[in-house]
Order: C-alpha cells, then sequence, then structure tokens
C-alpha cells in the first residue's frame, strides 16, 4: 500500500449533499486504483445527527466539536492531527464551504501537495488530475507526488454522487474535539424569499450577464410570462441588483430541476450549473458557441438573446 | 488598522487564444486588469477606511512589472501604497508559492486583515484566502459579503450553500475570502489615476523573502499540460434565424409540458 486515502466531509443542515457523496465516490475510485483503501471523516456541527451509511470504506470517523460550530481553522487543526504520523496520505474534500477554508490552509501549514477543484482524478504511478481553467475554456493536467500527503478539491458534477455500497452499516468511531475555534457563528437564516418560489416551476427562464442591460429584465420576465415561465437569474444580474435574491439559481443561491430550462445569455459557470444540472432539458442561446453552458444543454443556439427575445415577442403575441 | 489587499494581474481570455508548448495561455490573448473579485476586496477595504481614520490599505501583488499598472488602478481606487514581489525570473509559481510569498508581505506588514477576492477569474479556484490563512495561522471566513468592525474584531455577513446566509465574530489578525453582492467595485476620479501615476510602488525580490531552494518545496503539483478544453457537449443546434429558434424553443416547452 503506496498511501492513504482520506475523504472529509462536512454534514450540513442538508445532511450529505450530492457534492459531498460524489468526493466519496471519486475517493473509491482513486483508491482501488491504487490499491489502498479509504477513511471517511464528517464534521458534524453539533446539531445534526451523523448520517448512518453503507459506503464501501475502511472506517468512517465523526468529528464533533464541543462548541458545536465548525470554523475553519479548527477543521485544518483536526485534520492536521488526524494525518499526522500516518505516512503519505491522499485527502480528498468536495471544493465547496469548509473545504474552501480547510484544504489550502491545510495544505499551506503542513507543507503538503495541493490542487483545487479537480474534474477528473486518476492513480498511474502517481495520482493525476485536471482542473478547468479560464472559465472552462481551458484544462489543466496536474500530477502529484505519491510520496507525501496531498489535499485535493474536486468539483461539484465531476463524479458520480452514488458511493459504492458494502451492504452493511459502518461503525463510526466519533472524535470530541475542542480544537481552538476563533470564529463563531451569531445567526444563521434564509435569504428573503419576497414570496419567490422558482424550485417549483415546471419551465424555468433564466437570465444572466448576457440581456446586456437593466431595462431588458422587464422584457424577460414578459416573455416568461407568455410561455408560462418562472423568471430566474445567474448569480451577476442578483449582484447588481436587477433581479431578486430569491430568483437566483446556483450555488449560492437556489437549486432547480424543471422539466425544461430556458438559458438565455448565461456563460455557464461552475456555480451557476451545480443549480440546474438536474434539469430535464437545457435550451441555451448565448454569442459564445464557447460557452461551458452549450456543454450540457440539449439545445443550443449561438444567438445574440436580444434578437431572440425580438422574435419571441412577435411569436407569441396574441394573433 | 492595517489593511493587506493581494492584487491578481488577470483577466478574460480574448477569443481566438492560443496556447504556447502545451503549457500556458500566449499571453497576448488575455484582456489583463485587476481581477474582478480583488476589486471588491478593495472596494471592502475603502469602506472599512472610510468610517475609520487610522486604516492603511497595502496592495500586493506577485507578478512582472507588466502588474503595475494593475497595482496603479488599487491606488487610485483607494489603496494607501502598492508592493509588488518581482517575478520577471520566476514565471510559473503555483498558487501555494505565491501564497508563500504573500504571507511573508503580509507578516511584514504585520497586517491585521488580509482581505482577498473570493477567487480570481483564471484558476477559479479559491485558494489563495485559506492557503495565507494557513501559512499565517489566521482565522478565515469564506464568501464574505459585509464587514463591521466591533471593539473585539469584526463581525461579517457572509454566504453559505442553498441560499442561507450567517454572521459570524471574527477575531483579528484575520484572511477573509469577500464575494461580489454587496461592496461594489469603484471607479477612480482622473485626480486619483493622475496621484497613483506618481505614485512609488514598492519592488520586492523573491529573494528578499524566501530562498529558491524553500519555495521549490512549497509547489503544490506539478502541471504537465495545458489543452483546449475539447467539447462533450451533445446540444442539438438549433439553427436559423431568431424567429425560427424562438419556434423551436416553443415546441420544445410545448412537448416537455405534453
Amino acid at each position: 500500500m503506496t498511501f492513504r486515502v482520506v475523504v472529509a466531509l462536512e454534514l450540513g443542515a442538508e445532511g450529505l449533499t450530492d457534492h459531498a457523496l460524489s468526493a466519496v465516490k471519486a475517493a473509491q475510485d482513486v483508491a482501488r486504483q491504487a490499491s489502498t483503501d479509504v477513511t471517511a471523516v464528517v464534521f458534524a456541527d453539533g446539531s445534526a445527527n451523523p448520517p448512518q451509511v453503507e459506503w464501501d470504506v475502511a472506517s468512517v470517523v465523526t468529528i464533533n466539536n464541543a462548541t458545536g460550530v465548525v470554523d475553519g481553522l479548527a477543521a485544518q487543526q483536526v485534520l492536521a492531527s488526524l494525518l499526522d504520523g500516518q505516512g503519505p496520505v491522499l485527502l480528498l474534500m468536495p471544493h465547496v464551504g469548509l473545504a474552501l477554508e480547510v484544504a489550502p490552509g491545510l495544505a499551506a501549514a503542513g507543507g503538503f501537495g495541493f490542487g483545487a477543484n479537480l474534474q477528473s482524478l486518476a492513480y498511474r504511478d502517481g495520482v493525476i488530475g485536471t482542473r478547468s481553467r479560464f472559465g472552462g475554456k481551458v484544462v489543466e493536467t496536474l500530477s502529484f507526488d505519491p510520496g507525501r500527503t496531498s489535499v485535493l478539491t474536486v468539483r461539484d458534477g465531476a463524479f458520480a454522487s452514488t458511493p459504492v455500497s458494502s451492504g452493511e452499516t459502518i461503525k463510526q468511531r466519533r472524535i470530541d474535539t475542542s480544537a481552538g475555534v476563533l470564529t463563531r457563528r451569531l445567526t444563521l437564516d434564509a435569504r428573503a424569499t419576497d414570496g419567490i418560489d422558482i424550485t417549483k416551476a415546471d419551465v424555468v427562464l433564466s437570465i444572466g450577464r448576457g440581456i446586456g442591460d437593466e431595462s431588458n429584465v422587464a422584457r424577460f420576465a414578459a416573455i416568461a410570462d407568455s410561455l408560462g415561465a418562472t423568471l430566474a437569474a445567474s448569480r451577476p444580474l442578483v449582484d447588481v441588483g436587477w433581479v431578486e435574491a430569491a430568483r437566483q439559481v446556483g450555488q449560492s443561491g437556489k437549486t432547480v430541476k424543471p422539466k425544461v430550462y430556458l438559458a438565455f445569455g448565461i456563460s455557464g459557470s461552475i456555480q451557476h450549473v451545480a443549480g440546474m444540472r438536474s434539469s430535464d432539458t437545457v435550451v441555451a442561446v448565448n454569442t459564445d458557441a464557447d460557452a461551458p453552458i452549450f456543454e450540457i444543454a440539449q439545445y443550443g443556439a449561438v444567438m445574440d438573446v436580444d434578437d431572440l427575445a425580438s422574435a419571441l415577442e412577435s411569436e407569441l403575441a396574441p394573433k | 488598522m492595517k489593511i493587506v489587499v493581494p492584487i491578481k494581474h488577470v483577466g478574460q481570455l480574448l477569443d481566438g487564444f492560443e496556447i504556447l508548448d502545451g503549457a500556458r495561455v500566449d499571453p497576448d490573448f488575455i484582456d489583463y486588469g485587476m481581477s474582478e473579485w480583488d476589486a471588491v476586496a478593495l472596494a471592502a477595504a475603502t469602506n472599512l477606511a472610510a468610517s475609520s481614520d487610522a486604516v492603511e490599505i497595502v496592495a500586493v501583488a506577485v507578478a512582472d512589472n507588466d502588474a503595475d499598472a494593475t497595482l496603479r488602478e488599487a491606488i487610485a481606487l483607494g489603496a494607501t501604497r502598492a508592493v509588488r514581489v518581482d517575478t520577471a525570473d520566476r514565471l510559473e509559481l503555483d498558487v501555494l508559492q505565491v501564497s508563500r510569498l504573500l504571507a511573508d508581505v503580509i507578516g511584514r506588514e504585520e497586517a491585521d486583515l488580509v482581505l482577498c477576492g473570493v477567487q480570481s477569474v483564471d484558476a477559479g479556484a479559491g485558494a489563495t484566502p485559506s492557503a495565507l490563512a494557513g501559512f499565517l495561522g489566521h482565522a478565515r471566513v469564506s464568501s464574505v459579503l459585509e464587514i463591521t468592525e466591533v471593539t473585539d474584531g469584526l463581525e461579517v455577513r457572509r454566504e453559505l450553500s442553498g441560499g442561507l446566509v450567517e454572521r459570524r465574530a471574527v477575531p483579528l489578525p484575520a484572511v477573509l475570502a469577500m464575494q461580489s453582492g454587496f461592496y461594489e467595485a469603484g471607479y477612480p476620479t482622473m485626480k486619483a489615476k493622475m496621484a497613483a501615476k506618481r505614485a512609488e510602488i514598492e519592488v520586492l525580490t523573491t529573494a528578499d523573502l524566501r530562498s529558491d531552494s524553500e519555495l521549490d518545496g512549497r509547489r503544490g503539483s506539478t502541471s504537465t499540460g495545458l489543452a483546449l478544453k475539447q467539447s462533450n457537449g451533445s446540444a442539438v443546434t438549433l439553427s436559423g434565424n431568431p424567429r425560427d429558434v424562438a419556434v423551436a424553443i416553443r415546441e420544445i416547452i410545448q412537448e416537455a409540458l405534453a
């Protein structure tokens, strides 16, 4: 056995996300190729019960911080102490939430290898991964020295979210820790919804930077109405205040799974795609033929959404 | 309070870009400037400075001298001064190596607060804030929207996945990753631009901060190749004029709902 594989997950209010489960699957895959096994580490925030899992892994360790709060530095210190004296470890985390505060810092403090947001992973006499750069237009291949510990985060949607099952509940080891917590949660709230719920719609018409001007929002809202669709948007339009936050699709907004998702003027950042990937049918319209949104669309048109809006208006006008 | 804002000199890819030697994007095809989330971090810093007299903002870049224009932009936008760690002889530093050098500068400056963009335009990895906090042993919080100064440090409002918003108490020193949506990147006045043109940028070499051998040992991975993304997409092209596409979209919806 050359190295061990560890996958570290954060147990959120909604349990373990598909992204977290996909990190488990990624860990199982690379461990199988390297003929080694997997240890799963779950950070619980004290309020949630650790899930009972049947994953095909050697062991599950639950980290319960006595303060009931998961803090980035504290989690880094706990993982560092788990890795201490273990020999080389390949540590995987889903590229979201706690991992963004923990993984690079752990690698920096420990002198470990590091790679962020990997979209593929393989073992061939060493660990090789790929990541996308420049909004998905370029792919970079990275190799990691198997002789030293490396900390890698894996991209949402890049790996299947169904860990291989062992058919039996895995006994869990619980570690209670009081590692130094520096930051402290004061409040946790859902963002105001203003009575808007985009998650129930059969058809979502989602607009992005490509619509160009704030005055066009009302135009697409009217088109959405005529199509029987609910208006949604990507993050940039919410950031500038053109569209209500409750309509935001993506990692920091809502996840939608409509029958039809119309993506107008949306390039398809990783964070946006995380919120709409499971839609039944995606129709993308963008002036940039290389936009990543076309990778996950079933139908695509390279076109100015302004021109399309005019055509839709005349097509949908009462005759 | 002294605030360091790390600035990445990078930009969007231009159409028709090329990859040189399978290893790097031809810099002629990058529209260089300040990575957009760094501008948000800078806006957060100037906002803190506006409510307190004793705030110094230091913009720091690890880059060759092309980045001076971007550092001057940072000064025009409110940074008190700028420091550049010159990398003319070390072009291919990875995120941990750059963070190691940034952390050295932050240590030298004895900064109380480090405000980073949540991610960069090119790598999109969001790794620098945590890496800095790891090297410095600081508290860190990701996806911060808003910062308020309180008697024993800071209170921040930050995003969590799924539309949750958290308020968190953060002691100093700390590293915060600034997300867009609250602080708006500013526009420099002509007067500020002119003044920034004359501002002196302090230039350090990597050797001033760290030996080459130590820096080499900090590399997190080895890049073995860069390639154009090969399309895996199987999208059916809706061809024709806008009217044809409009009709097709209407039919797709009707079929899906039938």
